[in-house]
Order: structure tokens, then C-alpha cells, then sequence
């Protein structure tokens, strides 16, 4: 009550203020008092209660004299307060609302990530489940160039890690360099696909910008083996060529997908966004090839091709009643090293060449279907016969002799075969080298398959005629000249070659591919003819060398004429270079294995015949893949009376 | 000692101590601050007939929730803290199982490289030739099994003589039940 009084009780003030001068220049009453005493005023110290008491009560009046009066500054402090928590709750309202969506997104953004998740790339196996092709996972690193602060140097330290050279090393340095201020690259490849040890290392180095990321790389295990066949991948895993490239869309799979919250330190946020799409394998190809025959095989090409000095050479293994081929290789000699290597292209299927005398089976084998001849019809052969145009000369010197079709196919007569296919007519002789698959593509599929060179008959013109009878003047691939002679050996049914047994889905569920398509070609007692009159060629024609001890062998030579680039078979200085082949199955009375063996450009010095230079590879290849198959030798022998080296 | 006195006419009444009656008909009394009627300024209001009640029971209901409303926000924020922990932990072992599953996952895929290195004809034909002195048969000799030596064998083990499909290599069908459960899932 006595606080509200106006003015005061200056005479009470004074004394307790005293010389200390007036109240608001002091406006601590509290410490007014020891203030006092500290400065020696013990009047001061002896102010009774009641005195104590009206100065108390005098405090807010002074304040409200100087400050005042204090409800409107209370009110506009209320106000200000309200007006700040209004803004604020505005605020607040306006980011759970209008602003929630972009701030959400936002906030998503640096906490979710999406990964792709990469799909296997499915295997490729032989036959019998070893891996030929499989896709491991390797460590590809990578620089954020905006992130790397010392290119030259980054570059240094990697540079004996990675094992690059200087000129490597520089060309990384530029990659990790900034061209400009607004240079925006954000990835740059360092290596790609490293093994484990060397991510290790470069991890170990913590270089600023330099990061890793898991990538598959496809392998394949056995090194070079069958490599023309399986084909290669980029490293991103898209087939380039082979198998890889013909199957891409079967062995690729579909990339799946992770959405996660993470926190800052890579962890999954619990209860947080987390979508998972798991990524799908692509399908694994079993193939037909036989992997250890397909190693003996490329071995005993090159061996063969290096030991009679050719160019190159190819080798087809099928087997008979499926068409599967059980080993494909393919050889050439380096011309820089003069080594020979196995060939990175598939010749076998891609490569044409003029099949030579091992055509006449079909001629010979036609005649007999149509009814022109049987194996003991007989033709008076010379040994020079004009046919067209052009005088012939059968390869081996003869007199003008009367000869069987027997003879003619077992002693390999071209003038011979012109006179059968002469009487048999050009129609039907395109129609049964059609139907022997000359001309058409094999159904393999692979990639870059020829379907050779077969004219239809009304274009033959000149000697054509006459020269297709023994297999010069139309072209095939290896894979369709063995497919022709397995024709014989499957009892007269043409199966399709194929290299692909089955598929083994992503449920792992294996799923055999089709059956080769077949049809037949000739009566199965004409297969059987001429499957004797082969016999001969083994036992007493030109492919002597192809003998097998406890098998019986079928099987024809061929040496033909290669075609050179500018036309014609003879060069400048009057040589001719060659195809040196023999096909031939086994065993004859029950075969299981067609083998098809063709030396590109042996010397021409006598030794360049099939019968010499490919027919003792095709026993080597043939003896390995019957022991392969265990295949049981003839009863009784199988041999032939006739020794290989004898006459 | 100054005895500080208010004027009479702000003095008030002060009522008696809380006394409500429990019939729910009596008039309600309450401590009022309203001004007595002034004394000596004519009729007196008649008072109502005041009984001695006893004190109103505490509420003590309403403490009651609110403390049990207290305990079970207390104890429910503690189980969802509890959970939101063991929510983590699981996350974070789901996390360590993941990768536990895709380095296995990897090892599998370079031990299955290994494997097929090793078995290899690059590998097996060096080492049986270079190092153990094997050397190709070159003239292997058959033998040709009786009538019943077949039968044996093929009762044995139900292949037949010169079956293909006997002593090949029997990695597809392992390959066939794994290829269900691999695949490149985190």
C-alpha cells in the first residue's frame, strides 16, 4: 500500500543514502547496505527493521519511475512473443504441408539409394558340366576427378599397385585431371575388374577420390580352349563374338534393383525405406562339345599343321546319330611368328573352301539313289578326258581301264566322277548337294556362318558342270562338308549340326535344347552301299592312312584346288595351293563318331594329298574320341586286310 | 509499531470454512469474497441453518490416472525405445548376415574358378607329363568282357558297357540344385 503512494519519503531517502548521492544513481537497494558498510558508515549498519523495510517497499516505486509503467511493456512483450510463436507455428505448418513434399524429398534424397544389383551371366559348360565360361566377381576402381586432389600424385601411387608403366601412368593422370573449373566429370575408370589383392592395395592407400565398386568378369577357365567357339564379352558382359555373342540375350539376365535408407555411416536405417527387386541369373548353355576332346583335338591340329609345315587347319568332331558336335578346331599359322596358334575365329563354321574329292560321295551316292548306278557298275575311265571345254587328268596316272563306282571313289578318279555325275544330270546332281546341306547354313546359328557357294545347276557354266561332280567349283564350310559324310554314316538321314545340348534355367532346371532337324537323303541300303564303297577307300583307296587298329573306318580323302583372291587356282609363278582333307566315320559298321579333318595350304611337293597329311590326323583324333565315348573296338578286329602302308 | 487497519467498508466477510452439505437439496455454500452486507445498513440476510459436515473426500481418482497415464507413457516410451534398439540391432545383424551371405557368395564363385583352373586340361596335361613323367597310351589294349562279366557290371552299377555317359565329369548336376539358391541378391 505504501508503494503505491506518489512521490516518497525524500528525508528517509536521503539518510539512507547519505553522501552516497541520489537513489537512481544507485539502483541496487539489496546491496545498498553492505555497500554502505564496506565503505565505513556504521549508521548504516544499525537502521532499525522498520526503516529496512520502507526502503524495501520503495524499490518498485523508483523502478516504475524509471522504466515506466510496466503493463504496456508486458503486454508488447506478450504481443511480440505471440506475433514470434504465430510465425513459428506458421512456419512450421507451412513445412508439414506446402513444403513437406519437396523438404521429403529432399531428405529422402540423401538418405536413400538405389543400387543395381548385377545379374550372373550364365555359364557355359561341355558336355559333361566342366565350366567353360563363367562370370566372376572382380573390383573395378574408379576416380571422382572433382574429389582428387593431387592427379599426378594419385596417379604415382597407383601406378605400382595397378602395374602401369609411365606412359599408363600419365594417361591416368590426365583422366583424374580437372580441365577446367567447370570441368563436372564425376567418374573417371581407373582399372576395371582387379582381383581381390589388388583392390586391397588400393584401398589401403586411401587416396581422396578414389573409390571401388564389385563388377563380374567373365572367365574362362581352360585358357584357350575352344575360344573360336565360345566366343568373348566386353567388360561390361556383352557378347562380342561366339557363343557369347549368338546366346547374349539367353545368358544375360535381368539387373535387379536395392532402395534403402541409410545413415551416414552406410548402415541400413531399421524401419526405413527398403525395396528389393533381386536380380534375375541368365540361363546357362551345356554345350555338345566334349571338353577334354576338345583340348586333344586342338593339340593334335596344331601339332600336325606345325609338323607338315601348313597354313592352317580345321577339325570337326560329330557325333554321328545326334549331329552334336563334340569338338571344333581351328588353327593358323601366325605370319609374324610363324607359330602356329589356335585361331580365334571359328573357321570351321565361318570359313569357306572347295571340298575336293571328299564331294564325290554325294555324286556317287546320288547316282546309287537315282538308280544310275550300283557299286559294281562300271565305266571305261582314261586317264585324260575332255569334258566342255577342258581337258582332265585324274591325279593318279592310270590306264584306260574299265572301273567301278567302287573304284572310281576308292581311287578318287575325277574323270571318273564326271562320268557319273554326267550321266546322273545337272539337276539332280544340285539336288542331292543340296540336300547333303551344300549351299544352305548348317542350323548352327553361330555367328558369321557361311552357307558356302553352290550355284543353281542352270548357272553352270563351262566346266562347272562337270567339276561340282568332284568337289571343285562350289564352296562349303568344314562344319557342312562333315555334316555331307555324316549323312551317310547316320544310314542316309542329313541331322543338323548343333553345339547347344540344353539350357539350365534360373530355377536350375535343365531343359534340352531341340533335336537337330533332320531329313532323309538317301534309302538307307544306298547309305549302306556306300558306306562299303568307303570302307574300300580305307581299306584299299586313298585313305590308307586312315586305318584304326580294332575299328573299321569309312571314310574320303580330298585334296582340292584353293581359289585364290583374284580368281583362279594359279598363281603368277604357276603354283597351285591346296585343301588337304579326309572325312571319314567310325565305326563303320556301327558308327558313333564323324570326323572331318581339313589342312589349309600343306606344301605342294607331293606330301600335300589328304590321304597323306590329313588322314593320319583324323586316326589321332578319332582313336581319342572313341577312347573319349569308350567306345568298344570291333568285334572280330574291324581291321582291313590291307595294311595302311601298303599299295 | 504501526498496526495497519483497513477502512471498515473494504472489510469482507470471510466465510466459514468450506461446508457443503451432502444433501444434494441443501443450498450450496462457498467461501465467497463478496462484500458483507454493510452493518447497520438495515436487514441482514438470514443464514442458512449451517450443519456440521464432514471434510469432502480427496479425489484422489483423478492423481491416480494421471499417474498411471504418467507410468504408462513412461513404460510405453521405454518398449518403443526397447524396440526401436532391438529393431536396430536386428537391422544391423540383417546387414552384417547380407554381407556375410554375398562374400560367401563370392568365395564360392572364385573357389568354383579355382576348381574348374584345376580340372582344367591346361593344368592336368602339364602336370601329369611334366612333373609325374606320364605319358600318352599309345597303343592301349582292349579287353572285351564275357556275356556275364557285362550283366555284372551292368546289374552293379546299371550302366551298360560303353554307356558315354558313365565316368563324366559330374559338375552340372551340383551346379543345377546351387544355381536355384544363388544368384547376386545383397
Amino acid at each position: 500500500m505504501t508503494a503505491r503512494r506518489p512521490g516518497g519519503e525524500p528525508g528517509r531517502r536521503g539518510k539512507a543514502q547519505g553522501s552516497t548521492g541520489p537513489a537512481r544513481k544507485n539502483p541496487a537497494p539489496k546491496n545498498r547496505a553492505s555497500a554502505s558498510r564496506a565503505r565505513g558508515n556504521p549508521a548504516r549498519v544499525t537502521r532499525a527493521p522498520k526503516e529496512r523495510a520502507t526502503a524495501r517497499r520503495a524499490v518498485p516505486q523508483r523502478l516504475a519511475r524509471v522504466g515506466g509503467r510496466p503493463r504496456p511493456r508486458l503486454v508488447a512483450v506478450l504481443v511480440f512473443a505471440l506475433a514470434g510463436f504465430a510465425l513459428l507455428l506458421g512456419r512450421v505448418a507451412l513445412l508439414q504441408t506446402a513444403e513437406a513434399a519437396g523438404f521429403r524429398a529432399a531428405g529422402e534424397a540423401q538418405r536413400v539409394r538405389t543400387t543395381t544389383l548385377p545379374a550372373d551371366r550364365g555359364a557355359i559348360f561341355d558336355r559333361n558340366g566342366y565350366e567353360l565360361a563363367i562370370s566372376i566377381p572382380q573390383t573395378t576402381i574408379w576416380a571422382d576427378p572433382r574429389l582428387v586432389l593431387d592427379p599426378a600424385g594419385t596417379a604415382n601411387a597407383l601406378a605400382p599397385v595397378l602395374g602401369l608403366d609411365a606412359e599408363r601412368t600419365a594417361a591416368l593422370a590426365e583422366r583424374l585431371t580437372r580441365s577446367s573449373e567447370s570441368d563436372v566429370r564425376e567418374f573417371a575408370y581407373v582399372a576395371r575388374q582387379v582381383d581381390d589383392a589388388v583392390a586391397e592395395q588400393v584401398d589401403a592407400l586411401r587416396l581422396p577420390g578414389i573409390s571401388t565398386y564389385p563388377e563380374l568378369e567373365r572367365f574362362q577357365p581352360s585358357e584357350d580352349l575352344a575360344r573360336s567357339i565360345i566366343g568373348s564379352t566386353d567388360p561390361d558382359g556383352k557378347g562380342t563374338a561366339g557363343l557369347e555373342l549368338e546366346f547374349d540375350e539367353l545368358l544375360t539376365g535381368e539387373p535387379g534393383e536395392l532402395v534403402r535408407e541409410r545413415g551416414e555411416d552406410g548402415r541400413t536405417i531399421p524401419a526405413g525405406v527398403y525395396d528389393m527387386v533381386p536380380p534375375t541369373p541368365g540361363d546357362d548353355l551345356v554345350l555338345t562339345l566334349d571338353r577334354n576332346l576338345q583340348y586333344v583335338t586342338e593339340r593334335l591340329l596344331v601339332a600336325q599343321v606345325e609338323a607338315v609345315q601348313a597354313r592352317g587347319g580345321m577339325v570337326v568332331v560329330m557325333e554321328t546319330a545326334t549331329g552334336d558336335m563334340l569338338a571344333m578346331a581351328n588353327a593358323r599359322r601366325n605370319p609374324d611368328s610363324g607359330r602356329v596358334e589356335l585361331a580365334s575365329a571359328n573357321l570351321a563354321v565361318v570359313d569357306t573352301y572347295e571340298p575336293g574329292s571328299v564331294a564325290k560321295i554325294v555324286t556317287a551316292a546320288a547316282a546309287l539313289e537315282e538308280g544310275v548306278a550300283t557299286p559294281q557298275s562300271t565305266w571305261v575311265i582314261p586317264a585324260r578326258q575332255k569334258f566342255s571345254d577342258h581337258v582332265f587328268t585324274d591325279a593318279a596316272p592310270h590306264p584306260t581301264e574299265p572301273m567301278t563306282l567302287a573304284t572310281i571313289i576308292a581311287k578318287s578318279s575325277n574323270i571318273g566322277t564326271m562320268t557319273v555325275s554326267r550321266d546322273l544330270g545337272a539337276e539332280k546332281q544340285e539336288q542331292y548337294l543340296r540336300a547333303f546341306g551344300f549351299g544352305v547354313r548348317s542350323g548352327l546359328g553361330f555367328p558369321g556362318e557361311a552357307e558356302g557357294i553352290l550355284e543353281e545347276a542352270e548357272d553352270w557354266q563351262g566346266t562347272e558342270r562337270y567339276t561340282v561332280a568332284y568337289g571343285q567349283g562350289v564352296a562349303v564350310t568344314a562344319v557342312q562338308l562333315a555334316s555331307a559324310m555324316n549323312t551317310i554314316a547316320n544310314g542316309g538321314t542329313y541331322v543338323s549340326p548343333r553345339l547347344v545340348r540344353s539350357t539350365i534355367g534360373r530355377d536350375g532346371q535343365e531343359v534340352p535344347a531341340p533335336a537337330s532337324e533332320s531329313h532323309v537323303v538317301l534309302s538307307r541300303p544306298v547309305a549302306d552301299e556306300m558306306t562299303q564303297i568307303l570302307r574300300e577307300v580305307v581299306c584299299r583307296g586313298t585313305g590308307k592312312r586312315a586305318q584304326i587298329d580294332g575299328y573299321t573306318v569309312a571314310g574320303k580323302t580330298g585334296t582340292s584346288y584353293k581359289a585364290r583372291d583374284s580368281g583362279g587356282y594359279v598363281d603368277s609363278a604357276g603354283r597351285k595351293k591346296y585343301y588337304a582333307s579326309f572325312a571319314g566315320f567310325v565305326p563303320a559298321e556301327s558308327p558313333r563318331l564323324t570326323v572331318l579333318v581339313s589342312i589349309d595350304e600343306p606344301p605342294g611337293s607331293g606330301d600335300h594329298y589328304g590321304g597323306l597329311v590329313a588322314a593320319p590326323l583324323f586316326v589321332d583324333v578319332a582313336r581319342e574320341a572313341l577312347r573319349s565315348l569308350q567306345v568298344p573296338p570291333t568285334v572280330g578286329g574291324g581291321t582291313c586286310d590291307v595294311a595302311p602302308d601298303q599299295p | 509499531m504501526a498496526v495497519l487497519s483497513l477502512p471498515l467498508r473494504s472489510r469482507r466477510i470471510l466465510a466459514p470454512p468450506v461446508a457443503v452439505s451432502r444433501d444434494a437439496t441443501a443450498p450450496q455454500l462457498r467461501p465467497t469474497d463478496a462484500p458483507a452486507p454493510r452493518a447497520g445498513r438495515g436487514s441482514r440476510l438470514p443464514r442458512p441453518r449451517l450443519t456440521v459436515v464432514e471434510p469432502a473426500p480427496r479425489r484422489r481418482t483423478i492423481g491416480m490416472v494421471v499417474a498411471a497415464l504418467c507410468a504408462v507413457i513412461f513404460f510405453g516410451l521405454l518398449g518403443l525405445t526397447a524396440v526401436q534398439v532391438t529393431l536396430a540391432q536386428n537391422q544391423q545383424q540383417l546387414d552384417r548376415i547380407n554381407r556375410e551371405v554375398q562374400d560367401a557368395r563370392d568365395y564360392y564363385d572364385r573357389l568354383r574358378l579355382a576348381v574348374a583352373r584345376l580340372q582344367s586340361p591346361d593344368y592336368i596335361v602339364p602336370t601329369a607329363t611334366d612333373r609325374l613323367g606320364m605319358v600318352p597310351a599309345t597303343a592301349p589294349v582292349y579287353l572285351t568282357p564275357t556275356g556275364d562279366v557285362v550283366n555284372y557290371v551292368a546289374a552293379a552299377t546299371g550302366l551298360a558297357v560303353g554307356d558315354p555317359t558313365s565316368g563324366t565329369g559330374a559338375g552340372r548336376p551340383q551346379w543345377g540344385q546351387v544355381k536355384e539358391i544363388t544368384g547376386r541378391a545383397p
